[in-house]
Formats: structure tokens, sequence, C-alpha cells
């Protein structure tokens, strides 16, 4: 399997003189107007995995391909916000029977959208080093509002961020023409997210999304 | 220029007669357990897998059936016994066809049935490679009826093919053991026939 690596863009805080940038941005569906650190994920150490029971049986998998651009400082979660994009066609468990069948049109229908996306910008902490976002994840066409647990510890210019959430697949008609009930598949699919963040540098422009 | 015809099966048209059996003794084993099992909690997640390995090993057997049909006309098998009357000989030429019409129909029916199933799940042979489904059966918009038609013919068959194996058997004991002829033996490595010395004696 060629596995597709996306890299993750750069995001860029703003500084005073970038007004007119900035305006541009307020346009976007993604302003660049907080202080908030700037963090690039390091992908060979992150993994968003899901697992679930199929038949009595545990699986667990992985989302090969996906980016996230987060912007998150502890002491300032008004301006957190994160974006995460998962290419739902990576999806491994490395059994072959379930990966053929994850792409189909009543599990992830890749082929009518093959993005899942999780958006937040309700951040509040939870205890020492964890805190919990309510966000939107969309799978399907279906927008579910969704409340990631996780913990953010910083250490210098690098963070670690373990989060977690329970997914119910039925909110999304995953699988709902196959087993709707759960007799088979089980309807909470719980999500793991492991990230190994390094400190974006700062610069003095800000760049519209693209 | 007459043919001089084998007194034996030829070792490609042996092994393949015993992978084919084993491999059909399997399944009818994996297939009558399985329906049951994968309705029981318990035993669910083992029937999913029995059913996927049901899958490849019925696959198998389609190949296999395929080549050993190729092989009769590479190597036609040796001809009966000259002692077996015209209504045994009726009878052994209608069970060995359709035998090779069920070693090839039941896996086509098997296939078929996967693929009408709204379940849509893949085959992977033995975990493998990935085994199409039938365009035609795969797009259909109301696949379950077709799926519940195929799998009652698919079950049909496998009894009728039980039955078959079971006649099969018997009449090769008989052949062995009542008329002392050398029908099982040609076909059973490291067997031999009980008169087969004395009629050399007498040739």
């Amino acid at each position: 399997m060629t596995r597709r690596t996306l890299t993750v863009p750069r995001r860029w805080t703003v500084s005073a003189p970038a007004t007119t940038a900035l305006a541009a941005c307020a346009l976007t569906w993604f302003p660049l107007v907080s202080k908030a650190d700037t963090w690039a994920v390091n992908r060979d150490a992150s993994t968003i995995a899901f697992s679930g029971t199929h038949a009595g049986a545990a699986f667990k998998g992985t989302f090969e391909t996906w980016r996230a651009d987060i912007q998150f400082d502890p002491a300032d979660l008004t301006s957190a916000k994160a974006d995460v994009r998962v290419d739902l066609t990576s999806a491994n468990t490395g059994n072959m029977t379930y990966d053929k069948t994850l792409p189909t049109a009543d599990w992830f229908d890749t082929n009518s959208s093959s993005e899942g996306r999780f958006v937040t910008n309700a951040f509040r902490a939870a205890g020492e080093n964890a805190f919990e976002a309510d966000g939107t994840l969309t799978i399907r066409s279906f927008e579910v509002p969704v409340t990631l647990e996780f913990t953010f510890k910083r250490n210098g210019e690098t963070a670690v961020l373990k989060g977690k959430t329970k997914l119910e697949r039925m909110a999304f008609g995953i699988g709902k023409g196959s087993d709707a009930s759960g007799a088979w598949v089980s309807l909470d699919i719980p999500v793991t997210v492991d990230v190994a963040l390094t400190k974006a540098p700062e610069k003095s422009v800000a760049s519209p999304k693209s | 220029m007459a043919r001089v015809a084998s007194e034996t099966y030829s070792t490609v048209a042996m092994v393949l007669h015993w992978l084919i059996a084993l491999s059909i003794i399997g399944l009818i084993a994996a297939g009558t357990w399985m329906v049951d099992a994968i309705k029981v909690p318990e035993t669910q997640g083992q029937a999913f897998v029995v059913y996927q390995f049901h899958k490849s090993l019925g696959l198998t057997v389609l190949v296999l059936s395929v080549a050993r049909l190729a092989w009769r006309f590479v190597k036609p098998p040796p001809p009966l016994p000259s002692s077996m009357s015209g209504w045994e000989r009726f009878a052994a030429h209608v069970s060995h066809s359709a035998f090779y019409v069920l070693m090839i129909g039941m896996p086509l029916l098997g296939w078929a049935m996967v693929s009408a199933s709204p379940l849509g799940l893949p085959t992977i042979v033995f975990g493998f490679f990935e085994w199409p489904h039938i365009p035609y059966l795969a797009n259909l918009t109301d696949k379950k009826p077709v799926e519940d038609a195929l799998k009652q013919a698919h079950e049909a068959g496998g009894f009728i093919l039980a039955v078959l194996l079971v006649l099969h058997v018997v009449a090769a004991l008989k052949h062995h053991f009542v008329n002392k002829d050398n029908v099982l033996a040609r076909m059973v490595p490291g067997v031999r026939a009980p008169r087969s010395v004395t009629e050399k004696e007498h040739a």
C-alpha cells in the first residue's frame, strides 16, 4: 500500500503590521487573528486511532493520512482552535476484509466524500494539563457535535497532545444498512489521538488559508 | 491408431481428486456449522472467520475442478471395468457428471450469493488477495431477494453434493470389497485391487 503523506502547512501568527493580510484572512473560514501558539504536527510520531468490536472480536485501526492545524495555548483557551482533516480512504485495520469494506457506500462512502473533519474553537480546562474541546465532526455529510477530552503537555518548543472521544457510528449513518443495531459491529467507536507537536516559528506575515 | 487407455488414473488426476475431495468435505462441514453458528452470539466471531475460509476454499475447488475437467481431455480416465452392467455404467457416468456440475456450479452459486449480499463483504482469498464481486449482482438495487434465492439454491446444492458424496464412497467400497475390481485401487495410492493378480494370470 502506498502511503500518502500530507505535509502539515505552517500556520503563522499575525503581527501588527499585517493588517491588510488580516482583512483577507477574516473572510476565510479560518481567521488568523489569534495570538495562541501555533503547532506543527510531527506526523511520524502521531496517531489517530479507532477501535471497536466486530462479531465479538476487538479490532483496532489507524488513519494513515491526515493533517491538523492547531493553535493552542493553555493560558489563552479563548483563542485556541483546531481543524483536523482525515482521509477516510486511509483507514487501516490490518484486516483486509475490514479495510476493503470500510470505504464502501454503507460505511465511509468515500466515493461521495473521502474526508472526515473535526473543527473546534470551544476549549475549556478540565484539570491539570487536561482540557475538553467541543467541536463538530463531519463524516458522510453528517455534522455531529463531538467533545474531545485531551491532555496537553508542553516541554519547551514541543508538546504532546493525547485525546480521546467516543463516536456513535450511527450518528453518521456508518454501517446503517449492514448493521444498524450493533449486532455485529459495536455502535460505539472509541477514537484516540496521540499527537506530537512542535511549536511553529513566529512569522510576521499572515497566510490566507489556501 | 487405437489409443491404449491406462489402467489407472494419472498422478495429476489423483492429486486433483484428493485435494478436491478433502476440500468438499471441509466445505460441507464448515457450511453446515457456520449457517447456524453465525446466529449465536457466542460463536458469531468464529463463524465469521469460517465464512471467510469457506469462501476461499470454495473458490479453490472451482479452480481445481476446472483444472481437473480440462485434464480429463488431456488424459482421459481409465475405462470402467468390463464386468460392470449397462445400468451401472450409466449410474457411474451420471453421478460423475453431477459431481462436475456441482464442483463448478456450487462455487459459482456461492460467488453469486456473496456478490448479491447487501452486506457487500469483500472476498479475500485466504487473506491474500481480493476476489471481485460479480458486477451485475453487486450493482443490483434490491439485492436481498436475489441473495435469498441464491442462498436456497446453494444450500440445496450442498445437500445434493453430500448425498452424492456418500453414494460415491459407498460405490467405491462396493467395487473394492464386493466386486473386487480395480475401481477403488486405481484412485487410491498404495491400494491394490483385490483381483488384480488373478486377472493378470488369466490375461
